[in-house]
């Protein structure tokens, strides 16, 4: 299992990469514009949270499967909306997939991490302006399988049969715990101030609307 | 906000500090044995350690040999009153044996400056036998070489064989002069280089077959890498390093390097070079190239010191040994000092002996260091008791009642941020041991037996060995008639080294982990065992001693 770890699926050609690199890339504008417009801080702001995230992701890539993304993206989906969680995902996950190791599986984990930001969005993590931490460690411990699931699928090749999976899964089983045991930690440890920094950016967001730029709420 | 710091330095402290310190030494005895220098590494059975001194010619003083107990009790003396330049043959223990010339019991074999080549008895520096060799200036200052019954003695002038049992000469051979040279055995075939710019292939009946004109002198043992020789050759004032193919007979320069080259060093697939300007490491796949180099000044001897660290006397005023760690690709790391009370010009490198370290340097103190964590084990052992367990229930029940402790004020969040943090600690610690528990539980050990996989193009003598194939984008490598290797990296590291193949690896805390296999990495290399997928890290997998190892790109 360990030495297959590395093993991520199908190698991309540079053609491939470059088309994975500017699919994910526009899927994330997409994502970004089709959201309510943003001030400058707010985009300044949230472009601060991709660079650090990937920074962090980068820099604690030796601890096994312990991922500072997968709370920040709930967070980010639960203050800004499923758009821009996706959008934040997406890049988060490209950039530091450059940095770390990219193929095939940044867009499976791209897509991973899109799930969590969604899930954030409505899982009711902010209720009255207040940060519901039971239900942040909840949805952080639930979002290691089911990103373990996700990128695992990246695996799939038409020889592998339901039975092989199921194995592939199975093993990567003690990674996830890890991963859930990780985001628990961050969701913890840093959840109440990813919470202040979010609110800031919903603030001034609240502030530009309240003028009369009235977009309605973000699904 | 200072939650959050707290959080991530309290995790990076956790996990990095340890991966950053290496084995730690104690002081354990000194004894000075000068006047002069320790020029060359002390060398020990486990019991004794045995050293030599090079001469200042002081007086009446002159170079000697000197054997302690590895509790620093002296125990013998052997003085070469004749000598007056200085020794720095290296020593050489030999195991007891037989062979052609009949038996031989357990030798210290000296070659001194005065010519003299002399087989001791370790227990009490008693002669065995002596051969006198060629005088010019002085006599014997290389490393002599044991080729099964029989020493390999670089001489002053050429190459002499002796037999082990009684010092017989079987041939000698006259070269040209040299001083601080070494021998290797390639083949059938004995390299050995010399001051005049000449590196000479004798056969070993004694034959001279080759000699290659290098830019300048050779002052160490060729390492020899399959069909190649790597060969750091001083110059006037800066070094070069050469590959030899003794194939094709060509001679190719891939690096220029600083002046006065010490002794290269071989770790696995590694080779280490030193000079005044710094060492330098070197891999060989189809090509030899440098890997990494790391500034300092040594011009001696250098050894490899609990599996991985490179241990290098700076030759500076200062002195001190420079101590790096070697990893699986060649690079270095947690590049350090190690300091002794002596510190200060020194060309010898240290000795590492069961749990002993012995180093000298040109200060002439032969200085003995205990590891220090192998102090606590026989404790530990002897009861029966599992210190790093009880550590760990007593840093759980810590926690634990820390945790509690704070849920009893009501500090919710600081409780679960403690229990968090540990369980996410324990975790990472326990696994890779729960990973690979896992996997035996979830999978069969591998079972189809080697015919699966077996090829009827190859040779029959293959049958009931190892036999590695690497599937290379370009083409199928195989590599068979392998033993006793008992896991996929030693019999992988074996099959590349046999047919060129570079390999990468990354080491983490989960095992060894190939990277990429002649510079291919693409989507990731797995290894099946008889046609079966492996589970494991490389340096875990165990293996049997009949089996087909197959690495294909995923």
């Amino acid at each position: 299992m360990f030495q297959a770890l590395g093993v991520h699926g199908p190698e991309l050609s540079p053609i491939g990469s470059m088309l994975l690199d500017i699919a994910l890339v526009s899927a994330a504008f997409a994502f970004l514009l089709s959201a309510p417009r943003a001030n400058r801080m707010t985009a300044a702001m949230l472009l601060t949270m991709v660079l650090a995230t990937t920074a962090l992701r980068v820099v604690m890539q030796p601890l096994p499967n312990v991922q500072p993304v997968t709370v920040a993206a709930l967070l980010v989906g639960a203050h800004l909306g499923a758009k821009r969680g996706v959008a934040f995902a997406i890049l988060v996950t490209l950039l530091s997939n450059l940095l770390i190791s990219h193929g095939w599986w940044t867009l499976f984990q791209a897509i991973g991490w899109s799930v969590v930001a969604v899930m954030g969005a409505n899982a009711r993590l902010i209720e009255e302006g207040r940060l519901q931490m039971q239900r942040l460690c909840m949805f952080a411990v639930i979002s290691a399988p089911l990103f373990g699931l996700i990128s695992t699928l990246s695996l799939v090749s038409s020889e592998m049969s339901l039975g092989q999976f199921t194995v592939l899964l199975g093993q990567g089983l003690p990674f996830d715990v890890i991963h859930a045991l990780g985001n628990l930690a961050f969701a913890v440890w840093t959840g109440a101030m990813l919470h202040h920094f979010l609110s800031g950016l919903t603030a001034t967001e609240e502030e530009v609307l309240a003028v009369g730029d009235v977009h309605g709420l973000d699904a | 906000m200072r939650r959050s710091l707290l959080f991530f330095v309290g995790l990076f402290l956790f996990f990095f500090t340890p991966y950053a310190s290496a084995a730690t030494w104690s002081p354990a005895w000194e004894q000075d044995v000068g006047p002069g220098y320790i020029t060359t590494s002390p060398v020990s059975d486990g019991e004794h350690v045995y050293v030599r001194t090079s001469g200042f010619w002081t007086g009446e003083e002159r170079p000697e040999v000197k054997a302690f107990t590895h509790e620093g009790v002296p125990k013998w003396t052997r003085v070469s009153p004749t000598t007056v330049q200085h020794d720095m043959s290296p020593l050489l223990l030999v195991e007891a044996g037989d062979g052609a010339c009949g038996q031989w019991p357990e030798l210290l074999l000296v070659g001194w400056a005065n010519g003299d080549f002399t087989a001791l008895h370790p227990s009490n520096g008693t002669l065995v036998w002596q051969v006198n060799t060629t005088v010019k200036a002085w006599g014997i200052t290389g490393a002599s070489m044991i080729d099964a019954d029989n020493v390999i003695v670089p001489t002053r002038d050429g190459l002499m064989q002796l037999c082990l049992a009684n010092g017989q000469i079987n041939f000698e051979v006259q070269l040209s002069d040299a001083w601080r040279n070494g021998v290797a055995k390639q083949g059938e075939t004995y390299w050995v280089g010399s001051e005049t710019g000449t590196l000479w292939g004798v056969h070993s009946n004694g034959t001279v077959t080759s000699s290659v004109n290098l830019s300048g002198a050779l002052r160490h043992a060729p390492l020899v890498v399959d069909h190649r020789l790597l060969l750091h050759v001083q110059e006037a004032a800066s070094s070069s390093l050469y590959v030899y193919n003794t194939t094709a007979a060509s001679l190719e320069r891939i690096a220029k390097l600083g002046g006065s080259p010490a002794v290269p060093l071989q770790l696995d697939q590694t080779f280490v070079f030193g000079d005044s300007q710094g060492l330098t490491t070197v891999r060989c796949g189809q090509q030899c190239l440098i890997v990494d180099s790391l500034p300092t000044w040594v011009n001696g001897e250098m050894a490899i010191v609990s599996g991985n660290q490179v241990f290098a006397p700076v030759n500076t005023l200062e002195g001190g040994w420079l101590t790096a760690l070697l990893n699986e690709t060649g690079e270095f790391a947690n590049s350090g000092q190690f300091s002794t009370p002596y510190d200060g010009y020194g060309t010898s490198a240290p000795n590492e002996a069961t749990s002993m370290l012995y180093l000298g340097n040109d200060a002439g103190v032969l200085m003995a260091f205990e590891r220090e964590e192998t102090t606590m084990q026989p404790e530990i052992e002897a009861s029966g008791f599992d210190g790093a367990a009880l550590l760990g229930v007593i840093g759980i029940s810590l926690v634990l009642a820390g945790s509690a402790a704070m849920a009893k004020r009501s500090r919710m969040n600081e409780a679960w941020g403690l229990l968090s943090f540990s369980a996410l600690v324990v975790a990472l610690l326990m696994l890779p041991d729960v990973s690979n528990a896992w996997n035996d539980l979830l999978t069969e050990p591998p079972s189809n037996p080697p015919e699966e996989e077996w090829d009827l193009s190859w040779p029959e003598a293959w049958l009931d060995t190892q036999v590695v194939v690497f599937e290379l984008p370009e083409e199928t490598v195989t590599v068979g008639g392998l033993e006793g290797h008992t896991t996929v990296w030693s019999l992988t590291q074996n099959a590349a080294s046999q047919s060129d193949i570079i390999l990468l690896t990354e080491d983490t805390s989960l095992g060894l982990y190939l990277l990429s296999i002649n510079g291919t990495s693409a989507s990731g290399w797995e290894y099946a065992i008889n046609g079966e997928r492996g589970n494991y890290a490389i340096d875990v997998a165990a293996i049997e001693s009949t089996l087909v190892l197959r690495w294909s790109l995923a």
